[in-house]
């Protein structure tokens, strides 16, 4: 599990909407907004990368201007990369890094 | 359990991004204290772009696990983007170097050996190339991203120890044309003010920069600046319609390399319409002439007369028209504070010292500069080129404290301070980039070392300097965290390096600000601090070379632990003897005040009181600056003390338009240039191997104009060629409303050999600067193909 606070930026007038907007979007939690259009708000996933994709969607909504992070935990994910299970398979280059290893 | 610790991680996220905007939740930190205790919070900088945010590395067990900002700093106010975010997840990466790595000649294996071993071929191949080839047979090649304390031990060495000035960094690529600009304008390095005026400023120029992807918190304040005053104007000017764009109010397309007309046909209408500050022009200014002489507003207006908007706007390509440079000048000399922002967009280019000059032109004319809200500010693309590299004494032809090679006395002094023989540092100043990776060509570099940078990737025209790296008449070596594309080529000894937070440094941001990012936890097993690198390797090369002046140099660090004693004892001889009396004067800001900010101390800081204040926001004015007070040459409120005007006054140039090197021809029809992308850092090393922002941006891609386009049958997705006299890639399209008709854009962060752009820029440079043109060259551009699937590509 992923989790992280946001400050999203919308005009002043439109922010009731953004924030509805908003609250609809799957793992999106609105704590409150203020007269200069910032909402605060939770998102949480299963992963970083599926909490990109929730900001790409929160990006998306209409009246919002700007989704700034201040705060991100992954401890889950971090046991994961550092055990290794996480490293990504997609690079065909480290086949070309390993062969200019000599093998013990 | 489960369940009250995710609601405990959503109350936390909610309480740090309500206490930004100063919102009051129903709920409250200390009541959530408690579950807090078993992470711990460790400050310091991100380390992936100049802005210099301020962020807190949360570690459990040992390992991080989580990233926040840190509200109070003045550079970021909470705010952090998403690859700093993400920065700390290469920390505890399976493919991180663990072990130091050989191999006789490039085109064998590396071998694993041991630390002893790798230090002593190290000195040995150094020792053996001093002693058969001469002192300038070796060369450093260091980074932007280098701490301060790195940078500086270096070339020391270097320069005390081998006796060699071929001291040089990455920096050269990017920053050496706003240096240039800095001391040619006002006399002395680095900008005025800083970011504090954005909150203050009434008009916003931004040329040649895309801030919203290559600075995003910056441009965060630059927007909330513009929605909480809509009168605020955002002027934006590139040949590119970027992220950046989507704010402004005015955008200026031009076509590339003819920004120099615009900035000349702005200060056209400020003459013309008398819109320059008259006694500030009388107070402070003098003209100069293209060739240094001394000259006068008049002579100055008759330099002008050629730059009429009508006349700029047919140089520039037809899209802008004369009223809007009438509009656009009359708004940045009238508003009540103009700010510019610029980067490589001005930088990288053969006239990258003349455009940098032309803007602090519109600035000094006016007079918007030195109050609140105004400043001329050159975003500074890597986090401590400024810090390490430009004060700490990186690039050939300076010292620390910006201190010119060239001048005995500032030599005399230096090695007064290292307690080395007078004459120690040669004279000359050694090779710049472009030349030393030349004379690795001609085989004039026998023995050279590359910290924490990549040019296999990253030098412009790149297949020809590769020819010589790869070749094994240089030996290599690298230090790195990752292998790269420069391990793989030209390593002959690649040495496993400690990561941000693992070790601690110092780096200065943009706006002339250390701040100091302490060790958090320990690097993998087997990774060694530069630091300490540096210290062992140094002893070593004493030894071979039986030299005691090298012996001198390490001896203040011997016997030091490396992880905080050692950099601190580094940090305090440069800070305060080498800065001392200096315009970056850091005495004020040590280890003990440093460590004490949320963020960090704008230089000059000539006392610890004084640093504790934060420094100084304004250089230049007196109340404001101590040195201001110190080196007042009269009354006036403010005093150019910087060490390159000896009249002390800012000083206007002519600086005609000129074409780029390359402009397009019937062979190569369209313009191309290059920049980055949101996600990526630079050669993709780090970047790359987070899976996130791999997967939001897994290969470059060329960018091409709709209407181009549609002329060459080109559709989204289509593989497309693109060659230069130099190279070749093949790339997919993106086919946007971005680049201006008659030019392409390329992403460079990416390795694949297909798709790395610096095979085809080109390597020209900036005579001033010696930085060269990655921003323009010309290129042919055909389909090859219809959508082709693509595989990321790390090294
Ligand atoms: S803006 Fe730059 S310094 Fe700030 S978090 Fe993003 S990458 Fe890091």
């Amino acid at each position: 599990m992923v989790v992280g606070g946001f400050v999203v930026q919308c005009l002043p007038d439109e922010r009731n909407k953004a924030a509805q907007a908003l609250s609809a979007l799957q793992g999106v939690e609105v704590y409150g907004d203020d007269e200069q259009g910032n909402v605060v708000v939770v998102a949480e996933a299963d992963s970083s990368g599926e909490l990109g994709e929730v900001v790409k969607r929160m990006e998306k909504v209409d009246s919002v201007l700007n989704v700034g992070m201040t705060y991100m935990n992954m401890e889950d994910e971090a046991e994961q990369i550092a055990s290794g299970e996480s490293t990504p398979k997609v690079f065909d280059g480290r086949k070309r890094k390993r062969d200019s290893l000599e093998t013990p | 359990m489960v369940q009250s610790r995710r609601e405990f991680l959503k109350r936390t996220a909610a309480l740090s991004a309500a206490s930004y905007v100063g919102m009051t939740l129903p709920f409250r930190e200390e009541g959530l204290a408690r579950a807090a205790d078993d992470t711990v919070w460790h400050r310091g900088s991100c380390r992936l772009c100049g802005v210099g945010c301020r962020v807190e590395l949360g570690v459990k067990d040992s390992k991080p696990v989580a990233l926040r900002g840190v509200p109070k700093s003045r550079t970021n106010y909470g705010y952090v983007c998403m690859k700093g975010m993400l920065f700390w997840k290469v920390m505890n990466h399976a493919e991180r170097l663990t072990t130091p790595l050989y191999r006789a000649q490039k085109s064998d294996k590396f071998k694993a050996i041991s630390w002893d071993e790798a230090l002593d071929i190290a000195a040995g191949k150094f020792a053996s190339a001093v002693k058969e080839h001469g002192n300038d047979s070796v060369a450093y090649y260091g980074s932007g991203q280098a701490l301060t304390e790195e940078t500086y031990f270096f070339q020391k060495i270097f320069r005390g120890g081998l006796q060699t000035n071929n001291v040089e960094g990455n920096p050269r690529l990017c920053m050496a044309s706003a240096v240039g600009g800095y001391l040619t304008s006002f006399g002395a390095d680095e900008p005025i003010g800083g970011y504090a005026d954005i909150e203050k400023a009434d008009c916003m120029f931004i040329i040649g920069s895309n801030m919203a992807e290559a600075h995003p918190v910056i441009f965060r304040r630059v927007m909330r600046r513009k929605l909480d005053n809509p009168e605020v104007t955002i002027i934006n000017a590139d040949p590119r319609i970027s992220l950046t764009s989507r704010i402004a109010d005015i955008h200026l397309q031009f076509k590339p390399g003819t920004d120099l007309a615009l900035l000349n046909a702005m200060a056209h209408v400020i003459v013309k319409e008398k819109l320059y500050d008259k006694k500030f022009i009388d107070d402070y200014t003098t003209f100069k002439t293209g060739k240094g002489d001394l000259a006068d507003l008049a002579q100055y207006e008759i330099f002008l007369a050629d730059y009429t908007p009508e006349q700029a706007a047919k140089t520039m390509g037809g899209k802008v028209t004369a009223d809007q440079i009438r509009e656009v000048a009359r708004r940045f000399a009238t508003s009540k504070g103009t700010m510019s922002f610029w980067t490589m967009g001005l930088n990288q280019r053969k006239q990258g010292v003349w455009a940098n000059n032309l803007v602090h032109n519109l600035h000094i004319l006016t007079g918007q500069l030195l109050k609140e809200g105004a400043d001329s500010l050159s975003l500074t693309g890597q986090p401590n080129a400024c810090g390490g590299v430009r004060e700490g004494g990186g690039l050939c032809h300076i010292l620390p404290g910006h201190r010119l090679v060239a001048k005995e006395p500032l030599r005399n002094q230096v090695e007064e301070a290292w307690g080395i023989p007078k004459g120690r540092i040669p004279p000359k100043p050694g090779y710049h980039t472009m030349a030393m990776f030349t004379a690795v060509n001609e085989k004039k570099i026998k023995a050279m070392w590359i910290n924490c940078t990549s040019p296999v990737q990253s030098l412009p025209n790149c297949n020809l300097y590769n020819e010589g790296m790869a070749r094994d008449d240089t030996f290599i070596v690298c230090t790195d965290i990752f292998p790269t594309l420069t391990t793989e080529l030209a390593a002959n000894l690649v040495l496993p390096t400690a990561f941000h937070f693992e070790k601690t440094g110092v780096y200065g941001c943009t706006e002339r600000r250390s701040q100091l990012t302490r060790k958090a936890i320990d690097p993998p097993k087997g990774a060694k601090p530069e630091v300490w690198i540096i210290r062992e390797w140094g002893r070593k090369l004493a030894e071979k070379l039986n030299d005691p002046v090298i012996t001198q140099c390490i001896k203040p660090f011997e016997g030091l632990e490396e992880g905080y004693e050692l950099p601190k004892a580094i940090w305090d001889e440069y800070s305060q003897k080498l800065t001392k009396g200096r315009d970056n004067d850091l005495r004020g800001a040590t280890y003990e005040v440093l460590e004490q900010m949320y963020d960090g101390v704008q230089w000059p800081a000539p006392t610890e009181e004084y640093a504790l204040t934060g420094g100084t926001v304004k250089k230049f004015v007196r109340g404001m600056d101590p040195m201001a007070d110190s080196h007042a040459k009269d009354d006036r409120p403010y005093q150019f003390y910087g060490p390159a005007h000896p009249d002390q006054k800012l000083w206007i140039w002519m600086r005609p338009q000129a074409d780029p090197e390359e402009i397009p021809d019937a062979e190569y029809p369209f313009y191309l240039s290059t920049g980055r992308i949101i996600d990526h850092w630079h050669t993709m090393s780090m970047t790359g191997r987070v899976k996130e922002l791999l997967r939001a941006n897994p290969y470059a891609y060329i960018e091409v104009n709709p209407v181009d386009a549609g002329r060459m049958g080109i559709k989204p997705g289509d593989m497309v060629e693109v060659t230069s006299r130099r190279g070749t890639n093949v790339l997919p399209a993106k086919v946007y409303e971005g680049p201006i008709e008659g030019m392409v854009f390329v992403y460079w962060h990416d390795q694949h050999p297909d798709r790395m752009i610096n095979k085809v820029t080109k390597d020209a440079y900036d005579p001033g600067s010696k930085e060269p043109e990655f921003k323009i060259c010309a290129c042919k551009v055909q389909k090859v193909s219809g959508p082709k699937a693509l595989k990321p590509y790390i090294v």
